[in-house]
């Protein structure tokens, strides 16, 4: 009787409800993302569940998007290994993807010349990691590299490969070729507990009960409270918020390259970089705190951000700021990831996939696969897989509107056509909220945010997406 | 040969009305470039008031107006869902539309592009970014255009002008604000208009209301500001940023033309016409802000001085006199004086305060007073400085002081 009882009170549609999935991976952040479509590309079509009305919702939808050597990571940490695999199979896959990278290189700039034992120190770490295409500068350098920061910074190290990758088409392009590939996303669907009988998980969810075979937790900032359903966690998140200002796309002429600090044993500090959008990107500060969901900013907090950047490159004091925002890290007491196989638990936890996680992804997923084909069921190598390709948003490359053929640029600030927000909204992978549209395609994101365009956005968007409900229909005469 | 006699680029009060002027000066071969669906700019969804009186003696209600202005231009070419993409050197203009980008190329370029206000983020406010943060002009436009209620109960932030015709379109739409909050001591626009406000519409005008904070995680629920120290806060579903203006002169920055870090738009000659001759500005886009009126005198001002040039010929300004002004004021333009040039009436320099501030403003040419007058000056007000016996051809500097008394 209870059964039927659960049976009507679930809303899932019956392709997800009436199976038991082999897999189930808890958070459509970035790392989840990779993990679903490197089960996908492996034989193993499984479920993603998402809490957030989209993907990208948490942690996975504000960082610097800098695609990482992995120079400062710790040598033999998992960490270390994961970004270096997540390299290589990024460069291998962003072609097919439809990818882009941003070859800018960064330099860690110092301003006292005590600091230059430091920039070796960290230039024999690199080597010893097997980065080598790292390079001493001294003022000298610094002109010819980064002519465009301040003359007070005496010195630098150049790193070569610390690119610029785009941080939302990566993660929507590695969900949808797992979509193309047999696997479901799943949103709006938080998982509130669950049981493990007879080798399959019950996961109570707000839209009904789903079962899995295995689950992978990646539930980033909550994945102390997901991982208490196996049981005890093994591992404890310590929120760091970050916050970030933005400059317009026209600082996009004075930074060409990743700016960075000598990084501490608890942070990288404020880098600056530039975006694959076009736009200049200060941050992030690092602070801890309780909340996994306040993502407020404060503006004494924004305006040191500004100042800083000022002070290191002056040119930029003539732009605007275009945006805010903040983000919150996922870290744990750890000091790497926490990656951990359950067998006896049917149970894959991935935790503490810091800021490195976007970089990282794809190591992750391999790892993870690898655990799984280690400790559950073999994978195999599948022929015949559907590529799929995801819209460009990289300033760099040809955009739509300059192809023509997509219809009027429809927001203006960031020349997004009518199509590409007619197509962010239907198809695999959706977006379902204005954030999730936001990121597929840049529209309300620029310097004006919304002042010329929000409404027509709303327009060609109000059935299709989540509004927030206030928006009503005139209830006077005019 | 150029595809135009003239491009203008952007189809708001300014552009519109300098079209106006070139097609009753007989210039036909012209083309309106507009990005949105439809000529009009900001007035288009303006519903108040006050629209075209200097230009036409009706004061119109903003789509009225445009409407008039369309009217006057009727026969021009004005495309629309056209964008301006890229500014390039000798009046090459490069633009998209559902075809892609191409270039098109005139013997002059006239550039009203206009503004924009400030949004949340460069205003640095804290707090949370959730829905139910809007410009005026995105709220006129759900309003308008949509015809949506975003809101009911928001608070609006500043007391400039347009600050308190946000009220009247917000009252007309049955939408009643919680409060107004100003971070300086007074209203920027008047006292009777906060009268007004608070009096007429029940608003409470809060003012030195500082470090505003937006609460609300998936809609705007408060704000929380400071006033003498102490936090305090308001319920309310909604924020109206108002004013703080920004030219929208992002092709500006991004192109070969010097761009003016104080008015931060286009620097421009006593014609309007910017670094690269085959170029001219006018409008909002040349500073913030002015009431639409002026910003059409300009587009006019501009037109004429852009057909003087395609009937005489182009005037090969040999020489440049740099205008500089130092605190308290903000910027003034033109900013550069050139000779020889046709003669133009009249001559004026304008320039900003940010602060209110008493005393003797004086105008100097080539290091002699040609000018002065006590004032007393409100912040973000403009100041007109009478250039008419300023003789171009003898001119070796300007100068402007001012002597706070």
């Amino acid at each position: 009787m209870r059964d039927y009882a659960k049976l009507l009170a679930t809303n899932l549609p019956l392709n997800i409800s009436r199976r038991t999935w082999p897999i189930v991976v808890i958070g459509g952040g970035v790392v989840g993302c990779a993990i679903i479509r490197k089960f996908a590309i492996s034989g193993v079509p499984s479920l993603l569940v998402e809490k957030g009305r989209d993907i990208l919702s948490g942690a996975s939808k504000a960082n610097s998007a800098i695609f990482h050597t992995a120079y400062d990571a710790r040598i033999d940490s998992l960490e270390l290994q994961c970004m270096q695999n997540s390299r290589q199979e990024y460069l291998s896959i962003m072609d097919e993807l439809n990818l882009p990278l941003l070859r800018t290189g960064a330099v860690v700039v110092i301003n006292s010349s005590d600091q230059f034992e430091q920039l070796h120190e960290i230039q024999a770490s690199a080597q010893q990691k097997g980065i080598s295409d790292v390079e001493i500068l001294n003022r000298k350098g610094m002109e010819k590299y980064v002519p465009w920061v301040d003359t007070q910074y005496c010195g630098g190290l150049l790193i070569r490969g610390e690119d610029v990758m785009d941080p939302w088409s990566a993660p929507l392009a590695y969900a949808r070729h797992a979509v193309a590939n047999g696997a479901e996303v799943l949103c709006s669907c938080e998982v509130q507990g669950g049981s493990l009988n007879n080798g399959v998980w019950k996961l109570q969810t707000n839209q009904g009960e789903i079962r899995a075979e295995t689950v992978v937790n990646a539930s980033g900032l909550h994945g102390d409270s997901i991982e208490q359903i196996r049981g005890k966690p093994d591992f404890e998140i310590m929120p760091r918020k970050g916050q970030f200002v933005v400059f317009d796309k026209s600082a996009a002429s004075v930074v060409n390259r990743i700016i960075l600090q000598v990084p501490t044993r608890r942070t990288k500090g404020i880098t600056i970089t530039p975006s694959i959008f076009g736009n200049v990107i200060v941050g992030p500060t690092a602070e801890e705190q309780k909340s996994r969901e306040d993502t407020s900013v404060r503006q004494e907090t924004l305006q040191k951000l500004i100042d800083f950047a000022h002070q290191v490159v002056p040119a930029l004091r003539h732009h605007e700021i275009t945006a805010t925002y903040a983000g919150i890290r996922p870290a744990t007491n750890e000091r790497d990831y926490c990656i951990e196989s359950y067998p006896a638990d049917n149970w894959i936890s991935v935790a503490g996939i810091r800021s490195s996680g976007l970089t990282s992804a794809l190591g992750i997923a391999q790892y993870v696969t690898g655990l799984y084909d280690r400790d559950f069921a073999n994978l195999k190598k599948l022929d015949g897989l559907k590529s799929v390709s995801v819209p460009n948003l990289a300033e760099y490359r040809t955009r739509p509107y300059q192809n023509g053929g997509f219809g009027e640029v429809v927001c203006h600030c960031e020349r997004v056509t009518r199509q590409e927000i007619e197509n962010a909204v239907s198809g695999p992978v959706p977006a379902r909220d204005i954030g999730g549209l936001k990121r597929r395609t840049r529209c309300l994101m620029g310097r004006c945010q919304g002042f010329y365009c929000s409404w027509r956005i709303w327009q060609m968007t109000a059935d299709k997406i989540h509004w927030p409900s206030h928006l009503k229909p005139r209830a006077d005469n005019a | 040969m150029p595809d135009y006699d003239v491009v203008i680029v952007g189809g708001g009060a300014a552009g519109l009305s300098a079209a106006r002027i070139l097609k009753r000066s007989g210039i036909l071969d012209f083309i309106v470039l507009e990005r949105e669906q439809k000529p009009g700019g900001l007035p288009r969804h303006s519903h108040h008031p006050g629209f075209g009186f200097s230009q036409f003696g009706i004061p119109y209600v903003g789509p009225r107006y445009v409407n008039r202005l369309l009217t006057e231009c009727s026969g021009a070419e004005i495309k629309t869902a056209t964008t301006v993409t890229r500014l390039l050197p000798d009046g090459h203009v490069e633009v998209a539309d559902e075809s892609g980008i191409y270039q098109i190329s005139a013997r002059a370029v006239l550039l009203t592009t206009g503004i924009r206000e400030a949004p949340a983020p460069a205003r640095l406010l804290s707090g949370n970014r959730p829905w139910g943060i809007f410009t005026t002009s995105a709220i006129q436009q759900f309003l308008h255009l949509a015809n949506q209620s975003p809101c009911r109960n928001p608070v609006v932030i500043g007391t400039e002008w347009v600050s308190f015709s946000v009220i009247l379109t917000l009252n007309n739409a049955g939408i009643q604000p919680v409060a107004m909050l100003e971070e300086h001591p007074n209203s920027i626009a008047s006292v009777w208009a906060e009268q007004f406000a608070s009096t007429v519409y029940k608003i409470p005008v809060i003012k030195n209301a500082s470090n505003i904070n937006i609460l609300g995680t998936e809609t705007v629920e408060g704000v929380e500001y400071q006033i003498d120290g102490i936090r305090k806060s308001l319920e309310c579903d909604a924020v109206v940023l108002t004013g703080q203006f920004i030219p929208e002169a992002s092709l500006v920055m991004n192109s070969h033309l010097e761009w003016d870090s104080g008015t931060r738009g286009p620097v421009i000659d006593q014609h309007w016409r910017c670094s690269d001759p085959s170029y001219y500005a006018a409008g909002n886009m040349l500073r913030a802000v002015e009431s639409s009126g002026v910003s059409a005198r300009e587009g006019q001002a501009a037109a004429f001085s852009i057909v003087q040039a395609l009937r005489d010929g182009p005037v090969n300004s040999s020489r440049q006199v740099r205008i500089h002004v130092e605190s308290p004021f903000e910027y003034i333009f033109p900013q550069i004086i050139s000779s020889p040039g046709h003669p133009v009436h009249p001559l004026q320099f304008r320039s900003r305060v940010t602060r209110p501030l008493k005393g003797v403003i004086r105008l100097f040419q080539n290091g002699n007073e040609m000018w002065n007058k006590t004032v007393s000056l409100k912040p973000f007000r403009r100041i007109c400085l009478p250039g008419k016996r300023i003789n171009v051809e003898q001119l070796q500097s300007v100068n402007i002081e001012f002597a706070e008394k």
